[in-house]
């Protein structure tokens, strides 16, 4: 039998689903494995920025251990999203500045290096109460999606063209102070 | 004032009550001048091994009022400034440390303002209108909780980083970070 917080988990990810259905976004339910032991919502973002990218998002909750379960209130969830694989070596530093100046005018999340600092990502992760009705639930997460698509549309285009070495940190930062935040060379 | 500034003075308030009554100090900083937004200054108790007595400043993110009107929630901001006038090569290498750390950190943002030639972190929470004050409240409990947790296990290695005692990549061989 599910616990109460495995069926909030569950319910909560199978809104989610329904809800990204009706906004006629593609969805991937994958249930939770030895290797993955969490439900994992997955669903492409396109059109962001001037060269309409996609970008995989992937929502779930995080694990707890048991022995922490007794003391949290809280489940704990996260939007994912990988912008970059393979980052070279000889962009790395720039792309570190850029990083750094992005996660200071970030809303919400961080944007980071993982893998070895081969791999770029964005995640933001935040508690949701299980005394939470669906209806806050879904507020909450319709929120939360609409920060996290606005902030992808307005520095995606930079992030990897400095990631892809064609684009420096300090014109990237330029144009995103200036409002031309898309990381197109004039 | 608007119902919903008022509804983020309330929760500020509460806040500052409950984190009181836990034995925090707190001061609130009204608006004033550029200052658009209400600052609660919450003094935890002393961080880590070194017992670093930190600042964490809370306050809901600026925005435009019909930007608030029209999406119907808003963003509460925790910030802790963790040093301030950093040297160009200990800027260098804090952001290698907070590249190295931000993947692993529960929630959140480390840091270097490179403007200010600061060490932060940050942390933000999305309150929506038809959330009542109490799950707000909690909300916010839980998000403070996990961010004086992390800067607790955090903020040590990145001050002996910041005092020159050890470099990033001593501490990413120690896997201190």
């Amino acid at each position: 039998m599910m616990k109460d917080w495995q069926q909030f988990e569950r319910n909560t990810i199978e809104t989610l689903a329904e809800e990204i259905g009706k906004l006629e976004m593609p969805f991937k339910l994958f249930e939770p494995e030895e290797k993955m032991p969490v439900q994992i919502l997955v669903t492409i973002l396109d059109d962001l920025g001037e060269k309409e990218q996609s970008v995989k998002l992937e929502i779930c909750f995080l694990p707890i251990e048991e022995e922490q379960r007794k003391d949290a209130s809280f489940n704990y969830i996260q939007f994912f999203s990988i912008l970059g694989n393979d980052i070279r070596q000889e962009t790395a530093e720039s792309l570190l500045k850029f990083i750094n100046y992005l996660n200071t005018v970030l809303p919400i999340g961080n944007i980071a290096l993982g893998e070895n600092d081969k791999i770029l990502c964005m995640k933001y992760r935040f508690p949701l109460l299980q005394n939470m009705n669906k209806e806050q639930v879904i507020m909450m997460m319709d929120a939360v999606l609409a920060v996290y698509i606005h902030t992808l549309d307005t520095y995606t285009d930079a992030i990897t063209e400095v990631a892809a070495g064609r684009l420096g940190a300090d014109e990237a930062i330029r144009y995103c102070i200036s409002g031309d935040n898309r990381g197109e060379r004039q | 004032m608007g119902v919903r500034k008022e509804l983020e003075k309330r929760l500020l308030d509460r806040i500052a009550q409950e984190l009181g009554a836990l034995g925090f100090s707190t001061e609130t900083v009204l608006p004033e001048g550029e200052r658009r937004e209400a600052v609660l200054l919450i003094s935890p108790e002393n961080l880590g091994d070194r017992e670093d007595k930190l600042q964490v400043e809370a306050s809901f993110l600026p925005r435009k009022e019909e930007e608030i009107e029209q999406y119907g929630y808003n963003v509460l901001q925790l910030f802790s400034c963790l040093r301030e006038s950093l040297s160009p090569g200990t800027c260098n290498e804090l952001a290698r440390a907070v590249l190295r750390l931000n993947p692993k950190i529960p929630g959140g943002a480390l840091g270097i303002d490179e403007r200010k030639k600061m060490l932060y972190y940050k942390s933000s929470i999305i309150l929506t209108d038809n959330m009542d004050e109490r799950v707000g409240y909690s909300l916010i409990e839980i998000q403070l909780g996990i961010f004086l947790n992390t800067l607790d296990r955090c903020n040590d290695v990145l001050m002996d980083i910041a005092d020159g005692r050890r470099t990033a990549d001593e501490a990413i061989k120690k896997r201190l970070i």
